[in-house]
């Protein structure tokens, strides 16, 4: 594939691909090693050997959040989800494993841990942080008792210890936030893979959703399939039923709502976020909390020459996913390319695919195709959606075995 | 070209289920997409993207991942 997808970038862009040479012509610094980033990074030197492309990222590994879900329900190892930048290296690019920690959009210079990086072009994908803030009692201290688990890793690991450890017979509460948030169906994908897991392990137990929402991605799909597969062991209450969370106290494992006081054995607080901490720090995002940009460039509205992509951007009807991110990567690192040539951006159609699973052999998929329309992207009408409401168990089988090339495909393109 | 940089974010060599595509002609990845565009074939993530598209641009794709 990797030879094939050369073949495709170097026809469709010959003109702007040269032979490496040794002094580059520009610097392109991309902040941020996750689906955007890899895969921008990835994009910029293929299209253009010639650009010194640096990647910082101070995480050795990542750990991708799609089909982490399924680490939580022990139905797959935690080292399956982790990916290293070797092969980026060995591509040519630099990683630089540092924090970003300031950037200055009019002398063109990022500071890192111990030292100041210059740039032509800069390519942030920071995603999420988590906003704290916005839900008074739930602090970082508060994560390591009420994991979140929304950014993969040892808080997935930190997850699944505590659902191993429930006893049969308890009770786990995940609390969802108001939109926007990365993966809007990931909630509810968990809630059903953990279900799954309780009813096999620990069958008296079950999953409480309290929901700051009234609707929610894939609802009427995930509710059927929660009466077919999972009946009784999840019980989902929105913000009408006032089911939104406003406090936590992690020491007694409570979540506070409107009306109740909610203790669970196993407690998983999806916080309201924001865009990750170096586009908060540098106000390149605004007061709600995410990147404005250009829709057809990704260019900041805010600080020029620095482009956003991925969950921490504002990009309308796109929705805040992997897919998105790495087609986002694909699409900007053009665009920039094209910049430093002197030429236009290209407008084009962009998609998105997310598959969610209720259990290994039940995938359900939502599909979007996307358009700019002057500073916006917008949905094409008529096109996209959600599976069939009635399916046969082959259908949901079919997109269960989809949803793992998906995910084989995804981070092919962005790490190996 | 840059329209056909998605589909590579779901199909790739290494796909088992997923069709892969650059072992196809253009004309049939053609057929294939018109096909979903209209329904007369019936897949599933499929039918809803390539209706998203113009044919222009589907016939762009396949011309760019079909041999």
């Amino acid at each position: 594939m990797i030879k094939r997808r050369n073949l495709l970038l170097g026809a469709a862009l010959a003109p702007f691909v040269g032979c490496a040479s040794s002094t580059p012509t520009a610097r392109v610094v991309v902040i941020g090693g996750g689906f955007g980033g890899a895969t921008a990074a990835r994009t910029l030197k293929r299209l253009d050997p010639n650009v010194d492309v640096v990647l910082v990222e101070p995480k050795q590994n990542y750990y991708a959040c799609p089909f982490s879900n399924l680490v939580l329900a022990g139905e797959r190892p935690l080292v399956a989800q982790s990916f290293s930048y070797s092969v980026l290296v060995k591509e040519g690019i630099s990683w630089i494993p540092s924090r970003a920690l300031d950037i200055d959009p009019v002398s063109k210079q990022v500071t890192l841990e111990n030292q100041l990086m210059s740039y032509d072009r800069l390519i942030l994908s920071p995603g999420i942080s988590l906003n704290y803030s916005a839900l008074p009692g739930y602090t970082e201290q508060a994560a390591s008792v009420l994991p979140h688990a929304w950014q993969a890793g040892p808080q997935t690991q930190l997850l699944r210890e505590q659902l191993f450890k429930m006893k049969n017979g308890g009770l786990v509460v995940i609390s969802v936030p108001e939109t926007p948030y990365r993966c809007p169906p990931g909630p509810y994908e968990r809630a059903s893979l953990i279900a799954g897991y309780l009813k096999k392990e620990k069958p008296r137990s079950k999953v409480l959703l309290l929901d700051a929402k009234d609707r929610f991605s894939k609802q009427s799909l995930f509710e059927s399939a929660w009466q077919q597969e999972l009946n009784g062991y999840i019980e989902w209450q929105g913000r009408s039923e006032g089911a939104v969370v406003t406090r936590v106290n992690a020491e007694r494992s409570e979540l506070y709502t409107d009306f109740d006081v909610v203790r669970g054995d196993v407690v998983n607080v999806i916080p309201p976020q924001k865009a990750g901490q170096i586009a908060l720090t540098t106000g390149i995002a605004d007061r709600s909390g995410w990147c404005p940009v250009n829709a057809l460039t990704f260019e900041s509205t805010i600080a020029a020459d620095v482009h956003v992509i991925g969950d921490a951007a504002i990009l309308n009807a796109m929705p805040k996913s992997a897919f998105s991110a790495n087609a986002q990567g694909k699409l900007c690192a053009v665009q920039v390319v094209r910049s430093l040539k002197g030429l236009p951006p290209i407008t084009t159609t962009m998609a998105n695919t997310c598959y969610s699973l209720v259990h290994t052999d039940y995938g359900i998929s939502v599909a979007g195709v996307y358009r700019p329309d002057g500073e916006r992207w917008l949905s094409v009408t008529g096109a996209g959606g959600v599976s069939p409401a009635e399916a046969s168990a082959v259908v949901r089988r079919r997109e269960a075995r989809y949803a793992e090339d998906w995910f084989k495909a995804i981070t092919s393109e962005a790490f190996l | 070209m840059v329209l056909a940089m998605t589909c590579t974010g779901c199909h790739a060599r290494s796909n088992e289920s997923l069709p892969k595509l650059d072992t196809r002609s253009s004309d049939e990845l053609y057929q294939t997409l018109l096909a979903y565009k209209q329904d007369v074939r019936a897949g599933t993530v499929m039918n809803r993207l390539a209706k998203g598209y113009t044919e222009e641009e589907l016939k762009l794709i396949a011309d760019e991942l079909g041999q």
